[in-house]
């Protein structure tokens, strides 16, 4: 056992040198100073709640650089295994397939990591300094705690995009068309919340619709709500927390699925043909 | 290579005269404030982003109002600009700014728009059950946009039940009620604030206005009376002497007793007045 884990971390240490060789961390770092220093300006548009327009700008910011390298990085990483023909010299070594995904996992995952440590002091720095420019009225309460809470809950978005990502780089053969299914799952994720919401809105005696709720439940179970880890509106508020209950149960889940979708990623990749 | 280098030129003055050309086609053009994606679909489009996506909303709108040239009738850019604020509300229900230039734009547009941006207000009230600005500007609305003291008087009433709340503002609120014809209401509320209020001063002005809502209230407790004996309503308040009431009492200068049969109304006359001007110098 410490012989496999020593062998996904050698891995995962390739991946992140890899990464840093391209400059995947250091282009997204400078996209994102350039755009953290705009929110210098944004808040300038905001007459009250400058607090809130702030922090979720800062955020936002985080979640598309996260979003650039999912999508434009790491969907790149196995399929340019393939091309580049690095997957042979790998799997020829006393590694699994299966410990390939996990070392992939692991090394994406240390470089988002890195990636949102260093997006988060910037982003911290960026609400203090607003904090105090402007009168307390406008920005009265930030808290470190939510702000930290916030923070977890987009890194565990990422992390089970990527899983995902990592089971469609082992079903599907080239880096666009595992690009444009990642991105069609996301669309679904974000979009099926609305339509239950609009199902539950509707939803009479109808049995039809009631079908309807059900299926998009079970849906929602593949294709999860990210808009449950989404706390932004608790950076700024002075007396509300989300309940423990709460944050376990939405952890936990985010838990169960990145590991179920890497596990399924591991078996997909032990049956494919790398011809 | 000179006629190269000369015909490169030529391109890049031929693009900067077109360029200059088509700065001036758009700065002649009236400033448009053009209709946002629905709300649900720009929820699925921005996902995480949802939040950042109501603020940007919230600056298109402002920055748009900010290049409105004077005069220009606000009907031409009214139903956009509360797409913008309904969108605003959807997308980031607890982000404030939208309701303040929600209630500081529409309902000065005309009556439908005050309505539009109470639909909107509530939407911030379900999301912010605390703030007491929300329901003051509902409240508000209803009385000065939408000449409905009741409904005004219920808003201004919730907005006084919030734990930061003023004491005057359900004083108010009781005074709307019984201007629009609730003054048994009217009374129950000044009681329960003539109990509650520890302020000296403050109470002693509450137990006035209360001794005068006793009055308009005995007054309306007469006229139910004659109702259920003569089947209909009196035709004015003097009918009701001396079978039903002694007599109709004098009440202060700043009060006044108004009656439309069957509804008895309480007013302040004075404030009815400075309202009024006010109104047509806004409209003006």
């Amino acid at each position: 056992m410490p012989h496999k884990f020593r062998r996904i971390l050698a891995l995962a240490r390739l991946l992140v040198l890899d990464g840093l060789r391209r400059h995947a961390l250091l282009g997204l770092i400078a996209l994102s100073l350039a755009a953290e220093a705009g929110g210098l300006l944004f808040f300038d548009f905001v007459s009250r709640d400058i607090g809130r327009a702030s922090s979720d700008f800062v955020i936002s910011i985080a979640w598309i650089t996260g979003f650039i390298f999912l999508f434009f990085h790491a969907v790149q990483v196995m399929a340019l295994d393939e091309e580049r023909r690095v997957i042979y010299s790998l799997v020829a070594r006393p590694i699994s397939r299966g410990e390939y995904v996990l070392g992939i996992f692991t090394g994406l995952a240390f470089l988002l990591f890195l990636l949102n440590f260093l997006l988060g002091g910037l982003g911290l720095g960026t609400l203090l300094l607003i904090k105090g420019m402007v009168a307390p009225v406008y920005f009265s309460h930030l808290s470190l705690g939510a702000f930290l809470l916030a923070w977890t809950g987009l890194f565990t978005m990422q992390l089970m995009l990527l899983a995902v990502i990592l089971l469609f780089s082992g079903l599907i053969r080239g880096n666009f068309p595992v690009l444009l299914v990642s991105l069609s799952f996301y669309a679904i994720c974000s979009g099926l919340p609305v339509v239950r919401e609009s199902v539950a809105q509707k939803m009479t005696a109808s049995v039809d619709l009631a079908r309807l709720s059900k299926l998009l439940l079970g849906l929602t179970a593949v294709f999860p709500d990210f808009h449950r880890l989404d706390f932004k509106n608790f950076i700024v508020a002075a007396d509300s927390f989300p309940s423990l209950d709460l944050l376990l149960t939405g952890f936990g889940l985010a838990l169960a699925y990145t590991t179920i979708f890497l596990w399924l990623a591991a078996v997909v990749y032990q049956r494919r043909d790398l011809q | 290579m000179i006629r190269k280098i000369f015909l490169f030129c030529c391109l890049l003055l031929a693009y900067g005269g077109l360029f200059q050309h088509q700065e001036r086609l758009f700065r002649e053009e009236p400033l448009e404030l053009a209709f946002p994606l629905a709300a649900s679909i720009q929820k699925v489009a921005l996902g995480y982003l949802r939040q950042l996506g109501g603020e940007m909303l919230f600056i298109k709108a402002n920055v748009f109002l900010g290049g409105v040239k004077p005069g220009r009738d606000p009907y031409d850019y009214a139903e956009s600009l509360s797409k913008h604020l309904d969108g605003a509300a959807d997308l980031h229900p607890p982000f404030v700014d939208t309701y303040y230039l929600c209630n500081a734009m529409l309902p000065y547009i005309g009556p439908d728009y005050a309505m539009e941006a109470n639909r909107i207000l509530e939407k911030g009230m379900a999301a912010m059950p605390d703030n007491l600005i929300l329901p003051f500007f509902v409240g508000f609305n209803f009385f000065y946009h939408l000449n409905e003291p009741i409904e005004a008087a219920r808003y201004l009433k919730i907005a006084s039940e919030k734990p930061t709340a003023p004491s005057w503002l359900g004083h108010l609120a009781s005074t709307l009620a019984a201007e629009g014809g609730d003054i048994k209401g009217g009374v129950i509320w000044l009681r329960g604030m003539v109990a509650t209020e520890e302020d000296e001063k403050i109470r002693e002005r509450y137990q006035q206005s209360l001794a005068v809502f006793e009055q308009a209230a005995n007054v309306q407790q007469a006229i139910e009376l004659y109702t259920a004996r003569h089947g209909q309503p009196p035709p004015d308040l003097p009918a009701l002497v001396p079978e039903f009431v002694a007599a109709i009492p004098p009440f202060p200068a700043d009060y006044e007793l108004s009656y439309t049969p069957p509804t008895l109304r309480l007013l302040r006359p004075h404030i009815e007045e400075q309202l009024k001007k006010r109104q047509q110098a806004a409209h003006s």
